[in-house]
């Protein structure tokens, strides 16, 4: 995941990390801990975890969980795997009951299976890649759709609306946009469609322009471009600057204010797909309450705030089916029935992704600066 | 003291009994009693010994005992009380090395642990060193702990200054990103208008407008990219520098980043000023935090100066050490060398022990020796001498001697046995006395008249022919006198028979006083008649002893009724002779009684001589 958020604020990241609620060493307490970037560059995600957490507890119990105080512990893995292994090593040492987090894919990733092996249930709010829900971990849940579903999504857009177009894939090595772009070519091709060039360059590079005049060469109307936001900013920039004569569209990394300034005008019209509103899709009497206690707990309802509202939810509405805290017990609990969320009414598949009434990434257009449905 | 040859032939000196009361005892012990105090004394002398050798076993025990229980637990708590000592100062290392609180935690906890593991070791090691010692050591603790007291302050400040430091790293960093966010896609668009610029430069027909315009931008844009390269150099610079070493590589660092800071801050003049302006605010931000008291680098340098002054404590805590371990040292060398006394006193003393039992086996076997040797030879030997010698007097017949002592004992026994002998052979002596007296007796009776004493014919018959050859031998002339007693027969008649003997006595003692040579005989030739042999003698000297024979029995006056004279009377006949081979001693017999019938003849109480005899051949 590249999902870099601005960090404006850092005296009151540390002002938070220091604000950590005591731990209260209750034995009897059951213990919630929320893992994510607390500090750092993502430090934004790990507010937003703290704060949907707190609010979901604050919310949906009386602190308390079959008759025991719930206690909440905040850790920092500035969204780094190899201090998310030592810290998943630290966690086990004294299990909590359940775990929310980690944030970025690659964190969630290294922790998981340590998790795993000592029966803590995890639940992610944002880990999108696809992998995660692919290493045969019952215990593990998110709350946020596969990458690759951003690709079949794509490959529906391009079909729709490009289907008979020469269709050009731009993309990078890292492990995010080559899953991206995979799914996209096997989705595309299910619909009998082939893409006429798949490039790949380097991030990074001072410029993009022999990619372009690659894919001016090859005639292409479309271009499905899968990168980071400056990466992507400089190649829709350079794209404008030299009139290519092709369509571009992307994915959610646009969603970054550096793919804005870098693109400048030529942001504007590029469609891309994005993790969908879920406070804009889902009927507001689902979300009253949380968006209150969100508030109440100093955050706007944004980003990643409903989704740890709604993993709160998930393990609090687990356990009480389950009436129990074993991680086994509370995963098949999850299973057993449909959940009704903040998200509106939810169910997980056997690999832990979340299945909702609405798609879980929706098509977003810059306009003048602003992200707006695409129709 | 009396000499006595001993059975080897030197002279011993040797007490005699009744000197004293021990020597009296042992003198007068017995072979059995002998050995039986031998044997006692050395079976007392081996108790001896072998009480001896148990109690300097038991001393040397002891020596090791004082050793193992005193000497020992003092050396070993002189190391052990090193040991913590030194364990306690290594503490202070670990105290500076602490970069978290729980790294603290751990080092504090070590550190206490430390100080329990020395209270003991010192506290016993205090116990047994005079106070001087003692006094140095405490003071080389107290400084210790004070050390580390300081060394925990540092820690806890090094922990702060480490927190502050990363909230420095986290400002910094959070500052350089806002660099990077403000410089890092204007440089991309930089080098990719750049490039665009390049490409539009080679269309047929140039697009200038657009040329123009991207010329304008890009060329705003150039010192940007510099100013991003120096920030970037800023930065990496200012976060190695806050890992620099050493105090000089940080004032080196120092230089390198002030002088960039100039240099920067020349370029951010050149950037477009709206840009500038942008990020001036971030620019004075960096300055600040590099140049502010609270800044990485300020904060680096009191770390740096705060484990420099903690490198101090533990160097001076290694000279603590070093003391202690001289004052360990001297000690554990005293203690040392008291266990090398200990030693070489329990060597001394088990040498001695040895010797003492040596010297006691010794002795006790030289006086077994000289018990066996002197009491057997001035006792046994003296006694057994004594009793050999009693044998031997009393077989040389010397009885006036002194016996040896009688007892119950074998030489006592032995005693016994010489006092009998003694006894037998005294009385054996006196038997064969009698006997001897008996046999004298029975000779004498044999050749001697039993009622007068003279010697009776027999002995006169042998004498005579003895001296007749003798007399012949010497051509000397002999004479023999015949004596009879006048009217004897009468006399018995009328005196009785006893009265006869008594004058045959009477005359006979006058024979035995006149008969005096010893070569003479008195003889009583039977009856009332007497012989008498006179060797050497002539014939006027047998009238001479005759007539003076005559005289004295007449003068005894024994009165005789039935004598012309009153009295008795003898008449004698005197021969005499020299014997030669014609005549015979029977002839001078027949002589002398021819004369003696001549003087009865001629009157009775006469000597009558017979002249024929004086012949020659």
């Amino acid at each position: 995941m590249k999902r870099q958020i601005c960090i404006l604020l850092l005296l009151f990241t540390l002002a938070v990390a220091q604000a950590q609620p005591p731990e209260n060493d209750n034995n009897d307490s059951i213990h919630l801990a929320v893992v994510g970037p607390m500090v750092g560059t993502s430090f934004a995600i790990g507010m937003q975890f703290r704060a949907g957490v707190h609010a979901a507890i604050n919310t949906l119990t009386d602190s308390t969980l079959l008759g025991r105080p719930i206690r909440i512990s905040v850790h920092d893995d500035q969204c780094i795997r190899s201090i998310a292994e030592s810290l998943s090593q630290d966690l086990v040492q004294n299990p909590p009951d359940v775990i929310i987090g980690h944030s970025c894919s690659a964190t969630t990733k290294a922790a998981a299976p340590r998790y795993a092996e000592h029966q803590i249930l995890q639940i992610t709010p944002s880990s999108t890649a696809t992998g995660i829900t692919e290493m045969g971990i019952s215990t593990l849940f998110r709350m946020i759709g596969r990458d690759n579903v951003q690709g079949q999504m794509a490959a529906d857009w391009l079909a729709r609306h490009h289907g008979d177009q020469r269709i050009g894939v731009f993309r990078f090595p890292g492990e995010y946009s080559m899953e991206l772009t995979r799914s996209a070519i096997n989705a595309l091709a299910e619909a009998g469609i082939e893409p006429a060039i798949i490039v790949q360059s380097s991030a990074s590079a001072i410029s993009y322009l022999d990619e372009i005049v690659q894919f001016m060469e090859a005639d292409v109307d479309v271009v499905y471009l899968v990168g980071g936001a400056l990466d992507s900013g400089v190649f829709v920039r350079q794209s404008h600057q030299v009139a290519a004569p092709y369509d571009i569209v992307s994915s959610d990394t646009l969603v970054a204010a550096i793919f804005m300034e870098t693109a400048g005008a030529a942001a504007d019209g590029v469609p891309f797909t994005f993790p969908a509103d879920v406070a804009a899709i889902v009927d507001k009497d689902l979300t009253r309450d949380a968006v209150a206690a969100i508030r109440a707990q100093g955050m706007t309802p944004e980003g990643y705030t409903l989704l740890a509202y709604a993993a709160a939810q998930v393990w609090v509405e687990g356990v009480h089916r389950a009436q129990s805290l074993q991680a086994a017990d509370i995963a098949a609990a999850i299973r057993s029935a449909p959940l009704e969320t903040v998200l509106g009414p939810i169910t997980f598949d056997d690999k832990g992704d979340i299945r909702t009434e609405y798609a879980p990434f929706s098509w977003f257009v810059w306009q003048a600066g602003q992200r707006v449905p695409a129709r | 003291m009396r000499r006595f040859r001993g059975l080897s032939g030197r002279q011993v000196n040797v007490s005699l009994p009744g000197k004293s009361g021990v020597r009296a005892l042992l003198s007068g012990l017995g072979i059995r009693a002998s050995f039986m105090l031998g044997l006692g004394a050395m079976a007392v002398f081996m108790l001896v010994v072998v009480f001896t050798s148990l109690a300097t076993s038991a001393g040397l025990l002891r020596d090791v005992g004082n050793i193992v229980d005193e000497q020992l637990p003092a050396t070993l708590a002189s190391l052990s009380a090193a040991r913590a000592m030194d364990r306690l100062a290594a503490t202070g290392s670990s105290l500076m090395a602490v970069r978290s609180v729980a790294e603290r935690d751990a080092a504090v906890q070590r550190v206490t642990s430390a100080q329990l593991d020395l209270q003991q070791p010192l506290t016993e090691l205090l116990q047994g060193i005079e106070e001087e010692a003692a006094d140095e050591l405490i003071g080389l603790r107290d400084e210790l702990q004070q050390n580390l007291t300081f060394l925990q302050h540092m820690a806890d400040e090094r922990i702060a200054l480490i927190e502050a430091k990363q909230q420095a790293r986290g400002l910094l960093l959070a500052n350089l990103q806002s660099f990077q966010q403000q410089l890092t896609y204007r440089v991309r668009i930089l080098e990719g208008d750049s490039d665009v610029l390049r490409l539009l430069l080679t269309r047929p027909t140039l697009p200038m407008a657009q040329i123009t315009t991207l010329t304008a931008e890009t060329s705003a844009l150039i010192p940007i990219s510099r100013f991003y390269a120096e920030i970037e150099a800023i930065g990496g610079r200012l976060l190695s520098a806050s890992q620099d070493p050493a105090l000089s590589a940080l004032e080196l660092s120092e230089q390198v980043i002030s002088h960039s800071l100039n240099l920067a801050d020349s370029t951010l003049s050149r950037v477009p000023q709206d840009i500038a302006l942008e990020l001036r605010q971030y620019f004075d931000q960096l300055q600040d935090q590099i140049e502010a008291d609270e800044g990485l680098l300020s904060l680096h340098r009191r770390e740096l100066l705060l484990l420099a002054q903690g490198e101090l404590l533990n160097q001076n805590n290694q000279q603590i050490i070093a003391r202690v371990d001289v004052a360990t040292t001297a000690l554990l060398n005293r203690e040392l060398m008291a266990i090398d006394q200990a030693g070489d006193q329990l060597a001394l003393s088990s040498q001695n022990a040895l010797s003492l039992l040596l010297l006691v086996t010794f002795l006790g076997i030289v006086g077994m020796a000289a018990y066996f040797y002197l009491h057997v030879r001035s006792h046994l030997i003296v006694r057994l001498d004594r009793l050999s010698q009693s044998m031997q007097m009393i077989v040389a017949g010397k009885y006036d001697i002194e016996l040896p002592a009688r007892g119950a004992d074998e030489l006592g026994r032995l005693g016994n046995a010489v006092h009998q002998f003694h006894k037998v052979a005294l009385e054996a002596i006196q038997r064969e006395s009698e006997l001897q007296k008996l046999n004298k007796r029975l000779e004498q009776l044999s050749i001697s008249d039993s009622l007068t004493g003279l010697a009776n014919r027999r002995r006169f018959d042998e004498v005579l022919p003895a001296e007749w050859s003798r007399a012949a031998r010497a051509r000397q002339s002999m004479a023999v006198l015949m004596i009879d007693v006048d009217y004897f027969k009468p006399f018995n008649d009328r005196y009785g028979h006893q009265a006869g003997d008594e004058c045959l006595k009477q005359i006979a003692a006058v024979l035995k006083g006149r008969i005096t040579r010893p070569s003479d005989l008195a003889a009583r030739y039977g009856g009332e008649e007497f012989s008498v042999v006179l060797a050497h003698c002539n014939i006027d000297g047998a009238n001479v002893i005759a007539e003076q024979i005559r005289q004295e029995i007449e003068s005894l006056q024994i009165k005789h009724a039935d004598s012309q004279v009153g009295v008795v009377t003898v008449s004698i006949g005197a021969a005499a002779i020299t014997p030669s081979s014609q005549s015979s001693a029977d002839e001078l017999i027949r002589c002398a009684d021819q004369a003696l019938y001549k003087a009865k003849e001629t009157g009775r109480n006469r000597v009558a001589e017979n002249l024929e005899m004086m012949l020659p051949g």
